[in-house]
């Protein structure tokens, strides 16, 4: 064999191969060179300080989590297994096992919620988050199976109930099941209607039952829907208070809701105010955007009118209200070629009053009013039946521009559709009222 | 310590039972343990598959055979329909069998890292589970008796959520 090249590694490099999470195995890699070095009478040496940390102390067998200490620069603060729990497996003096150790080492720091690996009870296994993910994808459970599914056994029900399967079924389920929400008047009744958006569309669609708390808001609109969660907003006319703003975010699929008070809403003289919702993707966390608009001021210097914005964000699992002074921003409506036009423009920092503008919108004229889309693309609107006063739904194929009637009649203009898909999101929270905290 | 590997190169597993099983590189290659093993030169010996038993061993093998012999999908667009297909319809073939043999490839293909073998396993079993009641669910999975929510617990569970049992 004879020469043996000394392993010396660039710096940076185990950093970045402990933020992989690769390291067990690569130091595995090392360790094993680092034997065949040591039987040729190498030195502990090597010039590279990360392999001198550890390389040094003949006993570092015995403690490997210390050589989370040896690293350097950037990985120095990185946890990686440090303290963790030192899982034993196999028997150590047959190499090819106790690699297997390691593998397995690396598969339950990557996957901490894999301790299950080899318990021979297949709804641990089946049910351990990441395979469940695949088999939940393939079968396209839906969320109603799997409500079902919590009364099988203690496994099933403790990982649906966790904040974890909740998240991941959100942001896996790349094929949910789509509905419609219709909210209309018929005479003085509010009603609500579910529509399944499948091949069967229109054919299966029941009066649908919406919390309390969303009877009970007065004026109330849907803002929209986002990742499964539908957002209702108006005010209630409470004890002590002339009006109450709040927003109502549902989870139709699993029947829970949270009521989320808005504070500091703006009404007219002094300005209004519009309130909008949206589900971060990658988190599964309800945002509400609160913009303020304080009543338009004149500036003398560019002789044209200014509004003024003012930016509040909730975050339903900080459970606060945050002001957003960068995203200050300006309207400006001129005419350009006897067309109007708005301008965007954003303050460029919070500090300076430097503003860049960041877009013109033309103002859009009198456009048909299409209230939704089907998953396929078909617009829904309200139209005019004849009778006074009354409206129905029609769907639109753009193909063949045929226009076929839903089936639901109601008040005019008091249509609103609303295009949602099946989440998880709020099954692991009760129903509340969050109020205003700074 | 040489590492030439040539397509004929062997790997040797051996089963809890102690059924040893020679096989060419190329198909061990299926799963990444092995693979990680090759890569680490830590599989010039019989490797000890001690938690798998031969006759989930070689019915795995049999899965890593076809798949290692089919075009692999990232090789080149334009793959003829008719491996594709073929391939299909031996995964449907493979994977009626019995419910415990599932899941010991299940638990074995995630020991040594397959990841289609995985996929087509957990399907199985959501396409076997998928539409029944959470009886018939404990009844298909042989879920063991102690692991049952108590009586009382389980009627919370429902009560929960009695909108989902209409």
């Amino acid at each position: 064999m004879g020469f043996v090249q000394k392993p010396i590694l660039p710096s940076g490099y185990l950093e970045s191969l402990k933020k992989s999470n690769k390291i067990p195995r690569r130091l595995n890699v090392s360790i094993h060179r680092r034997e065949t070095l040591e039987s040729s009478g190498n030195t502990c040496l090597t010039g590279n300080p990360i392999d001198d940390c550890w390389r040094c102390d003949p006993n570092w067998a015995n403690n490997r989590q210390r050589l989370a200490d040896c690293a350097i620069g950037f990985g120095k603060l990185a946890g990686g297994g440090k303290g963790g729990k030192i899982y034993v497996l196999g028997d150590p003096e047959n190499k090819a096992v106790s690699n297997a150790s390691y593998h397995l080492t690396n598969l339950l720091s990557e996957h901490p919620n894999m301790k299950v690996v080899v318990i021979n009870e297949v709804d641990n296994f089946l049910f351990r988050p990441h395979l469940v993910l695949r088999a939940k994808y393939h079968a396209r459970f839906p969320v109603l199976s799997l409500v079902r599914f919590r009364s099988v056994s203690k496994q099933w029900k403790s990982l649906i109930d966790s904040p974890e399967f909740i998240n991941s079924y959100h942001i896996c389920h790349t094929q949910p099941q789509h509905h419609l929400l219709v909210r209309y008047k018929l005479g003085p009744d509010q009603k609500y209607v579910w529509i399944a958006d499948d091949d069967t569309f229109p054919q299966h669609k029941f009066s649908l039952t919406v919390p309390r708390s969303v009877n009970l808001l007065e004026q109330a609109e849907v803002l929209c829907s986002s990742h499964g969660l539908i957002c209702f907003f108006g005010y209630r006319n409470e004890l002590g208070f002339k009006k109450r703003s709040r927003a109502v975010i549902w989870n139709p699929s699993v029947r829970k809701c949270v009521d989320v008070i808005v504070p500091k809403v703006l009404y007219s003289p002094y300005g209004y105010t519009v309130v909008g919702f949206g589900v971060c993707p990658n988190t599964g966390d309800s945002k509400l955007v609160k913009v303020n608009n304080f009543r338009a001021q004149w500036s003398e210097d560019t002789d044209r009118y200014y509004n003024r914005w003012e930016v509040e964000v909730f975050t339903l699992s900080s459970r606060v209200w945050k002001r957003r002074d960068e995203c200050l921003a300006l309207l400006e409506y001129y005419k350009e070629d006897e067309i109007a036009v708005c301008g965007i423009w954003m303050m460029k920092d919070g500090v300076t009053r430097s503003f860049a503008k960041m877009f013109t919108v033309k103002v859009p004229g009198k456009t048909d009013r299409v209230s939704e889309f089907r998953k396929n693309g078909e617009g829904i609107r309200e139209t005019e039946d004849g009778t006074k006063g009354s409206s129905r739904l029609e769907v639109y194929e753009p193909c063949s521009q045929h226009i076929n009637d839903i089936g639901i009649s109601g008040n005019s203009s008091s249509f609103a559709v609303t295009s949602y898909v099946e989440t998880l999101l709020l099954f692991d929270r009760s129903d509340s009222v969050i109020r205003v905290a700074r | 310590m040489s590492t030439s590997s040539s397509s004929s190169k062997k790997i040797v597993l051996k089963s809890a039972d102690n059924e040893t099983f020679e096989i060419d590189e190329i198909v061990a290659l299926e799963s990444q343990a092995i693979k990680n093993m090759i890569e680490d030169e830590c599989a010039d010996n019989v490797i000890p598959l001690g938690n798998i038993d031969s006759k989930t061993l070689s019915k795995i093998i049999e899965y890593c055979k076809k798949h290692a012999e089919s075009p692999k999908k990232d090789d080149n667009a334009d793959i003829d329909e008719k491996a594709v297909e073929d391939l299909k319809s031996f995964d449907a073939e493979f994977a009626k069998v019995d419910m415990p043999l599932i899941q010991d490839i299940l638990m074995a293909a995630n020991f040594l890292n397959i990841d289609n073998l995985i996929g087509l396993m957990c399907r199985t079993i959501a396409d076997r589970i998928k539409g029944k009641t959470p009886e018939e669910i404990r009844k298909i999975l042989n879920i063991n008796k102690n692991d049952l929510l108590s009586p009382e617990q389980e009627a919370k569970a429902r009560e929960e959520n009695s909108w989902a049992f209409d």
